[in-house]
């Protein structure tokens, strides 16, 4: 009992003594202290303070966008889908609000997308069956609306992907636009279906507001009236005559193609069947239009992606309607593998323009000869067209009208078409970095569709710069690798034994 | 103040201790910038293809170097002071300890300056050969150095607990390596909160902004919140000890 009392004396009387009001005190400034320091941060995480040091300003909406947004004159809203508890990164709702701050006409309501199943089930979210996780952006204007999965745009850095910019304003050109367009890939003839690895152009489409379907021609009676666009990928047979068929009845009512060729490397003989298409050419030459024998070999080093590869080439961007983005932005525009194009000479009502062409030392390589270096090549001299565009105005029966009149009822159908199909490849655009093979297939398509007026931002790209040091470059960069930390080293060595001797 | 920040930047530059610090630091930084912006790497086609221009995954290399190297660079800062009772000393000079503190802190910090203002000289030949921007090296450079001034502070209050250099190391090292373990646990929980709450507290997370070239103000105030914060824990331990030992 007595040794229980003399505890708790203790006890009060360390509670009493200056030991503990020292840590108290401090215990208490240490708490509030650092409680501070977490309030001033919670207060800093509502600034808005950020500076783009990137090269192409690739996490601030563009002048192009920004412009397009306050020149928008019917009501835009955006619907922004978002689970409880868990915010959008900053980035992304920094990204929504400025399109929001641009114009009045552009309103956002926020709605939890657990809260509001109904919602959820009229704009169709979480159709993709990933187990619903994602959060959405739905762009509505009138009846038309269209939704951006705001969850698979988030990209690896805080700072995020360079996407929502341009899936935002696809999106709100979509919803604006009066027509659907619609865009047919051909199949049943060996045609180039790997659909996973055509997921970034068939994405650049969506974002633009096409719609996406096949065509077995063999199996219709005609091309369907919504074909805004046929689109051909680097078809391995020929097309049958009736299908040929078809297809002329379709360009004839104003159809246009999109097409894209590349020499049959799967053949074992590595053949390149040009002979073995007379179909398929001649839907080509009514647009004026024909593709070479042989495989393009680039001699110009300032022609190619990589020296060592000459039929990987970087052919020249000729500065068109299509092509003004490219240009501009300097994106990379490459092809492996390709086949020539050619006008063909005295077609009438065509208008043939070249999109891209190599250098004048360009050769054409024929694997079917004996030979397999590039001493077998023809030197062609000229520049050669990898990329072309043809405008075919059709004839129309109405002879009673004035030449005002028919000019201004002209039908055109248009063709763009490509030596290359690979270009096109998920795979091969990330492993080259050649953006610009979307960015120059989605003007195309919309050159051909008479969409060009849709603003429709490119996303950006992180292309960095690479280095390629000359050989006295190399032998600097060695030097200094080695040299400065030894050199440092060095120094410490003669001071510390310097020292040691004093 | 200014008296034993030059005593202590002496005490480093006299010894092997900053030169050794920063050769390593200089080797690892020369290392990661042949790899990624010199030497060629594979291409698509089993080829090579030259390397990028950009700078950022060389330091993003080099912070898994800051763990192993900072706590060695500050492990002497206190606790060599406590073991040869020298500390003693420093409580008679009419200095308060903060002063003594952000002094020792300073010159920790000014060594990781320098090499960072002599590793400039990588990113710069790459623009001598490649002609790439460099504006990105504004955010990228200032949070590194922020970043490594947080470790540093780390490192300094580690350093104040013990009176052993090594376990001062040890402690740094643990303690830093808590930050890779914040910013793995944030990437594993799937559970909202959790993962933000986790993300929020990581020092790392925060590192993906200048990295990506944007200079951001909140990370700005975090970094310089924890390395306020630990030098305050760094005084508190020292007067602790100033006070109880008398």
């Amino acid at each position: 009992m007595d040794r229980g009392v003399i505890k708790l004396k203790k006890i009060r009387k360390w509670f009493a003594g200056k030991a503990f009001t020292y840590y108290m005190t401090t215990s208490l400034m240490a708490v509030a202290f650092l409680g501070t320091l977490f309030l001033v941060n919670r207060a800093a995480d509502k600034l808005d303070a950020r500076w783009d040091f990137t090269q192409d300003q690739r996490y601030t909406i563009s002048e192009e966008t920004k412009t397009y947004i306050q020149s928008l004159d019917r009501d835009v809203k955006f619907i922004l889908f978002e689970r409880h508890l868990q915010e959008l990164p900053e980035y992304l709702r920094v990204g929504i609000d400025q399109y929001v701050a641009l114009n009045p006409k552009v309103s956002i309501v926020y709605k939890d997308i657990d809260l509001n199943p109904a919602l959820v089930s009229q704009y169709g979210l979480g159709s993709e069956g990933q187990g619903g996780n994602y959060e959405y952006l739905v762009v509505e204007a009138g009846s038309k609306y269209r939704s951006v999965n705001l969850t698979q745009i988030m990209g690896e850095f805080s700072a995020g992907s360079g996407q929502l910019e341009s899936k935002l304003t696809g999106a709100i050109s979509y919803v604006l636009r009066k027509d659907e367009q619609k865009i047919y890939f051909l199949e049943g003839h060996g045609e180039y279906s790997d659909e996973g690895n055509l997921e970034t152009i068939l994405q650049r489409l969506d974002d633009a507001g096409f719609f996406v379907d096949t065509l077995d021609i063999s199996t219709e009676e005609k091309v369907p009236e919504d074909a805004s666009i046929v689109a051909i990928l680097g078809p391995k047979n020929d097309i049958r005559e009736e299908e040929k068929d078809k297809l002329l009845a379709y360009t004839n009512k104003g159809g246009n193609f999109f097409i894209a060729l590349h020499p049959d490397f799967d053949d074992p003989n590595f053949r390149v069947r040009i002979d073995e298409m007379p179909n398929l050419l001649a839907l080509l030459g009514t647009y004026g239009v024909t593709f070479l024998d042989g495989v393009i070999l680039e001699a110009d080093a300032n022609y190619l992606l990589n020296p060592q590869l000459p039929f990987l080439i970087k052919p020249e961007v000729m500065q068109s309607e299509i092509t003004r983005s490219i240009v501009r932005e300097n994106l990379r525009f490459t092809l492996s593998g390709t086949r020539g194009l050619s006008q063909i000479e005295n077609v009438e009502d065509v208008f043939v323009g070249v999109v891209a062409q190599t250098s004048n030392r360009a050769t054409l390589w024929s694997p079917s000869a004996e030979a397999t270096d590039a001493a077998n090549a023809e030197p062609v001299n000229d520049p050669l067209a990898v990329a072309l565009v043809s405008t075919l105005t059709l004839k129309t029966d109405k002879s009673d009208e004035s030449s005002a009149e028919a000019s201004q009822n002209e039908k055109k159908s248009k063709l763009a078409i490509w030596g290359n199909t690979e270009a096109l490849a998920s795979e091969y655009i990330y492993e080259t970095a050649s953006y610009g093979n979307v960015e120059m297939f989605i003007k195309s398509v919309m050159w051909l569709s008479e969409t060009m007026e849709t603003n429709l931002i490119a996303p950006k790209t992180f292309t960095d710069e690479f280095v390629q040091p000359t050989s006295k470059q190399a032998i600097f960069v060695y030097l200094l690798v080695i040299i400065l930390p030894v050199l440092v080293m060095a120094v410490g060595v003669i001071v510390w034994k310097v020292r040691k001797r004093l | 103040m200014l008296a034993i920040y030059k005593r202590e930047l002496k005490a480093y530059f006299y010894s092997p201790v900053a030169y050794v610090f920063m050769g390593v630091m200089l080797s690892f930084f020369g290392l990661f910038f042949l790899l990624v912006n010199i030497f060629p790497r594979p291409n698509y086609y089993g080829g090579y293809e030259p390397a990028i221009a950009n700078f950022s995954p060389v330091l993003d290399s080099m912070l898994l170097v800051l763990l192993f190297v900072l706590p060695i660079l500050v492990m002497r800062l206190l606790a060599d002071e406590r073991k040869q009772k020298t500390d003693q000393l420093l409580h008679t000079v009419p200095l308060t300890t903060i002063e003594i503190v952000f002094a020792k802190y300073l010159s920790a910090v000014t060594i990781f300056a320098g090499v960072l203002v002599i590793s400039l000289v990588y990113p710069l030949t790459v623009y001598w050969i490649a002609g790439a921007s460099l504006k990105y090296l504004i955010p990228l450079y200032t949070g590194f150095f922020l970043l490594g001034s947080c470790f540093i502070a780390i490192c300094l209050f580690a350093s104040g607990l013990t009176e052993s250099q090594v376990v001062a190391a040890t402690l740094g090292f643990f303690f830093i390596l808590g930050m890779w373990l914040i910013q793995f646990l944030g990437d594993m929980i799937s559970q909202p909160f959790l993962k933000e709450l986790f993300y929020w507290f990581s020092l790392l997370k925060r590192f993906e902004d200048f990295r990506a070239g944007i200079l951001t103000l909140q990370p700005i105030i975090y970094y310089l919140s924890v390395i306020i914060g630990c030098l305050f824990l760094s005084i508190r331990t020292i007067d602790k000890r100033r006070w109880t030992e008398g």
